[in-house]
């Protein structure tokens, strides 16, 4: 199935390139359900023998149900590493599911924007995603998922503690909502410290571009709920749509304007340089071409940068990690290789793009 | 338990084990913030775990004896409660080491110690209110819940927090009335938005 795995892996993910409500702000919305078969330890302490039993249920389980008609089901533990990467850089994985050995798998859907991930901390961690602030939808849908799967196995629940969860961070409603915020005014205004403070004073978690335990290095950051019981489902999104989010969203367009306001043309030229490195570098590191695909991606939002696709530049923070360079070369790459993959990428995407 | 540089209660305690030798922190909130302790303590849902299970503190007795056995005494004395789930035999050590659970059984094992923990970790949050699985005819306690929100709110009106104890108010009435046990499937406690 691996080969199966990498040409769907490589078809899909157009939710990644779209963009949605407030997406000038909000790139985009994940919810994320944990929970757990009764009658079985959690996984850190089932026994490999257990764990494939949880796997072969879960993929008689999810691959008939009616909302997941074209899943793709992959067994992790036969899947190569470069294809997990690529699985991870989708998000349609962690990476702690990524590594190790054990029995696990993932279902997703053809475009990518859900996924149910078996074995991971719980044995269902399932998720649905979404571009831009969309939480009921995301909501909706992740809950229909886990409706499917329900309707076909008895959950680990407990009327006083809710849905029952290995760690007892998920216990309740096994809820994780997060939204991937994008905020580059704020970090070139030094006002990230000010964000960061005002969300931990609501309870909410924030991480880094890669999610669980990173800090948020780069223009990007994940901001999530840390309680999960005590609250339904709905006020917790509620609490995210009236309060987090247009806070946040407000924060960063005061600091745009701030920018626009003290010197346009300081601005415009941090933007085209960004642009113009991203169209002619012959070498490029991750991390730089995610700090200038921020700033251009900023400048088309703000309508500073008018002749570039959105859809390009949001493709391309895909397409320009490890693993989605190594799939498009047809081979594994060295460090030195990748830059010089990665700046042929951008170069030839950005060709596309009428230019100024 | 008075805080180590002054009078006032203390409200954040470490137990810090190295190399075997045990040593204790107790910090009211002004001292706890000038180290530091809480900003760190609220920086993730691990760390706030985290800081939950180092503030439980050894006096912690089990619960239900019967569903627990006493662990070496040696474990006892650097102030861990001897507990071990009899379903999977996770020893409540290893919850502390490892942030997890073994098996769903672990909640009912590990009892009101655990209980305490979860409401530290989970911000005052003490009992489930959302969806609940249709299968097995699992229900959340409406009246457990009713009874949850009425203290908070009482607790509220004390603290004076009136905002806080007008949305508490609300979340009461959206409660489906007591007729509505007998409804089957998910409990939404919230504005009647589920269906």
């Amino acid at each position: 199935m691996p080969g199966e795995s990498l040409a769907g892996i490589r078809a899909g993910g157009a939710w990644l390139t779209d963009d949605g409500p407030d997406a000038d702000v909000v790139a985009s919305t994940r919810v994320r359900l944990a929970r757990n078969l009764a009658g079985f330890p959690f996984v850190s302490r089932a026994s490999e023998a257990q764990r494939r039993e949880i796997v072969a249920l879960l993929r008689r389980v999810a691959m008939p149900a009616d909302v997941a008609s074209r899943l793709t089901w992959v067994e992790l533990e036969r899947t190569p590493m470069r294809d997990r990467q690529l699985l991870v850089e989708r998000r349609l994985i962690s990476r702690q599911l990524a590594e190790g050995d054990a029995p696990r798998a993932v279902a997703f859907t053809p475009e990518h924007s859900a996924s149910v991930m078996v074995n991971e901390e719980d044995h269902i961690r399932l998720q649905a995603m979404l571009p831009g602030l969309r939480l009921e939808e995301a909501h909706r849908r992740a809950d229909a998922i886990d409706d499917a799967i329900e309707a076909c196995v008895d959950y680990a629940f407990d009327r006083r503690w809710g849905y029952l969860t290995a760690c007892p961070t998920n216990v309740g409603c096994g809820i994780r909502v997060s939204v991937m915020v994008h905020v580059p005014a704020l970090r070139i205004t030094n006002e990230i410290e000010r964000v960061r403070r005002a969300a931990r004073d609501l309870n909410l978690a924030i991480r880094g571009f890669d999610g669980e335990g990173t800090e948020g290095a780069g223009d990007f950051f994940q901001v999530s709920n840390q309680v999960t019981l005590g609250f339904c489902e709905e006020d917790l999104i509620e609490q995210f749509r009236s309060s987090v989010v247009p806070r946040l969203v407000e924060y960063e367009r005061q600091a745009r304007r701030l920018l626009v306001r003290q010197s346009p043309a300081a601005l415009d030229d941090r933007l085209h340089r960004a642009l113009a490195v991203l169209r002619s570098a012959r070498l490029l590191g991750g991390e730089e071409a995610l700090k200038l695909l921020s700033r251009v991606r900023m400048g088309i939002l703000m309508g500073r940068l008018r002749d570039v696709d959105l859809a390009v530049v949001n493709g391309l923070f895909m397409r320009l990690q490890p693993g989605h360079l190594c799939a498009a070369a047809g081979r594994d790459l060295g460090a030195e290789e990748l830059r010089e993959q990665r700046a042929s990428v951008a170069r030839s995407a950005f060709d596309g793009c009428a230019r100024a | 338990m008075n805080c180590d540089h002054c009078e006032k209660p203390a409200v954040v305690h470490e137990v810090h084990i190295r190399n075997g030798a045990v040593s204790e922190v107790h910090l009211c909130i002004e001292h706890a913030r000038e180290a530091g302790k809480l900003s760190e303590a609220s920086a993730s849902d691990l760390a706030s775990l985290a800081g939950a299970l180092a503030t439980e503190r050894s006096e912690a007795e089990c619960p239900e004896s019967e569903a627990c056995e006493t662990a070496a005494p040696r474990e006892r004395s650097i102030g861990r409660t001897g507990m071990v789930c009899r379903h999977c035999g996770l020893a409540f050590h290893q919850l502390r080491q490892g942030g997890v659970l073994g098996c769903p059984q672990c909640y009912e094992q590990f009892g009101a110690t655990l209980g305490q923990i979860i409401e530290r970790a989970q911000a005052g949050g003490i009992h489930h209110v959302g969806k609940a699985p249709r299968r097995g005819g699992a229900r959340v306690d409406l009246v457990a819940i009713r009874q949850r929100l009425m203290r908070e709110l009482e607790q509220a009106v004390a603290a004076e927090q009136y905002e806080r104890a007008a949305k508490l108010r609300d979340r009461i009435l959206a409660l489906p009335p007591p007729a509505g046990l007998s409804r089957s499937g998910a409990v939404d406690g919230g504005a009647g938005s589920q269906t």
